[in-house]
């Protein structure tokens, strides 16, 4: 043995005993620890959690050999197993093989995900527009139902307290993506109420008003902005549902001064509310909100143009799958949802599991889907009397 | 008492309530009227069936759902009470044997802790960690697979 060996072999000795008689006993786990986790990095299998991505720590995939077994469920029973499934997974569950595709791309998952997740009612709502509209996939309807939806104020649907020329007016206004903004304008009302009602799924959401307030504006800051659910418990004596406040918020003088030194155009932003179900048997049945802006004070109001109301869903939990599919919630990029969705759909025989390579062959987009479904959803609000 | 055969042949005696899980036997029973004879179970095998019985014996006294209401509630979630997690940690052929064995014994909550094991199987996973877990063949074409991501992108996280 070598000189210079002997000196190495004694200081990695030395090493050791330090090592030791710092951690006593607990050098044993350590090791063991230190062996196994070094196992893990070496095969990859353990995904460190990542601020970005936001992936949850997932354990070891266990590789299994024999011959597969997942294919030797029957239809039904695969579908029971893909209804438990987030769209997410599902998309992964679609890219593992040719005949688990033909499963997931299959109206009947769809439309067994809308009931479960949606509950009857909505599910009613759905079969309808089906019925009404053929030729839309189940699971365009789908995706149609879990988007959060944005509602113009110069659309129909709003109930305007002194609608009149003299008054509250549709201009066109070409900072609006829609075009159009109901505006007070340089006009005044002495008595300032704005509403709407909104069918949603229970859940927690946030309400953001997008508002433009002009530079001769006044009597605006004391503005309340609400949100409130009927609480069919409790009813007047005409029997009309009494109204519980969800959420509330003024601007204040401060606030709508800083927003006209910017540029008068401002989404207000509400506290989160949490929509309950609407009765203990089916908990996913959806609620009516009744979003308004009003001022009760003693001052006329003046500068005010409304633009629309967006409506977020804010417990992780997306509508209902576990994913965010907004279209309106970083980015406000409606455009690049819809040509995705037209990708998505594709494929015109959808039980077909070869993939058409254009979008081209199909008359209509989610957006469309969309429409035709708040058109049922109005209808019914209509029918039910739930019209403010 | 009730006495079931195995497709190979094997005998069980089992309690009347512990074999009324089944819907299937309960249904057998009541058309036979009398208790004592044999309930041949054509398409599930000994291993099989003393396993299911043995779910079958820890759940003998859990409410049996009524209504469909009351299945769609639970449908959502994927947890798995402890018992029934540590029950179906066995191999792959065994756990979708069991599978199907409780959709043909028509045993709703034994299909349904089933049916919840694979999916958190899945849950999470890549594409080619699906194949991994299931052996599963890719027979998709490069083009062919991202074009599906492509169609898909709309369910990504942003």
């Amino acid at each position: 043995m070598s000189r210079q060996s002997f000196v190495k072999s004694l200081l990695s000795l030395l090493l050791l005993s330090i090592v030791v008689s710092l951690f006593g006993r607990a050098i044993f786990p350590l090791a063991l620890i230190y062996f196994v986790l070094r196992k893990y990095r070496a095969s990859r299998a353990i995904i460190l959690y990542s601020k970005t991505r936001k992936l949850p720590l997932r354990a070891e995939v266990r590789e299994y050999m024999g011959p597969t077994q997942i294919t030797r469920l029957p239809v039904e029973i695969f579908t029971a197993v893909a209804v438990l499934l987030t769209v997410r997974d599902l998309c992964a569950l679609e890219s593992s093989c040719r005949a688990i595709r033909r499963v997931v791309v299959d109206d009947e998952l769809w439309e067994a995900k809308v009931v479960v997740e949606f509950g009857r009612q909505s599910y009613r709502l759905c079969k309808q527009l089906k019925e009404r509209v053929p030729q839309y996939p189940w699971k365009a309807i789908y995706a149609a139902m879990g988007l959060q939806w944005k509602f113009f104020c110069a659309d129909e649907g709003w109930g305007v307290i002194w609608r009149q020329p003299h008054y509250w007016k549709v201009e066109s206004s070409p900072e609006s993506e829609f075009g159009k903004t109901l505006n007070l304008g340089r006009r005044s009302v002495w008595w300032l109420h704005v509403f709407r009602n909104i069918r949603i799924a229970p859940g927690v959401y946030r309400l953001i008003w997008a508002i433009h307030i002009l530079p001769t504006a006044y009597g605006i800051a004391s503005v309340e902005f609400s949100v409130r659910i009927a609480d069919e418990n409790k009813k007047d004596e005409k029997g009309r549902p009494e109204r519980l406040l969800l959420s509330s918020t003024t601007m204040g003088n401060d606030v709508v001064k800083a927003i006209q030194a910017y540029d008068g155009w401002v989404e207000v932003e509400m506290a989160e509310f949490d929509i309950p179900p609407a009765t203990e048997m089916a908990d996913t049945d959806w609620q009516t909100i009744l979003v308004e802006v009003r001022e009760t004070g003693q001052s006329a109001q003046s500068g005010l143009n409304l633009d629309y109301v967006r409506l977020e869903r804010v417990d992780g939990q997306d509508p209902f799958t576990g994913i965010h599919i907004s279209p309106y919630s970083e980015h406000n990029n409606v455009l690049r949802l819809s040509d995705n969705a037209a990708l998505l759909f594709a494929s015109d025989d959808h039980r077909d599991p070869t993939l058409s390579s254009s979008a081209s062959s199909r008359a209509w987009t989610l957006a469309d889907v969309v429409q035709d479904l708040k058109w049922h959803v109005n209808k019914f609000e209509e029918s039910s009397g739930l019209v403010y | 008492m009730v006495k079931l055969t195995s497709s190979d042949g094997e005998s069980f005696d089992v309690e009347k309530d512990v074999a009324e899980r089944s819907v299937l036997i309960k249904n057998m029973i009541e058309d036979v009227g009398d208790a004592s004879t044999e309930i041949p179970i054509p398409n599930v095998t000994a291993n099989v069936l003393k396993k299911v019985l043995e779910w079958c014996e820890h759940h003998k006294s859990d409410p049996i759902a009524a209504n469909e209401d009351d299945t769609d509630a639970r449908k959502k979630s994927t947890d798995i009470d402890e018992w029934d997690q540590k029950f179906m940690q066995v191999d792959q052929e065994m756990l979708f044997e069991i599978i199907l064995a409780a959709n043909y014994l028509d045993i709703k909550a034994l299909l349904e802790v089933g049916c919840k094991t694979v999916a958190n199987m899945i849950k999470g996973k890549t594409p080619e960690e699906i194949r991994r877990t299931f052996n599963i063949q890719n027979d998709f074409t490069p083009e062919e697979e991202a074009q599906i991501r492509r169609e898909n992108e709309w369910a990504e996280d942003r």
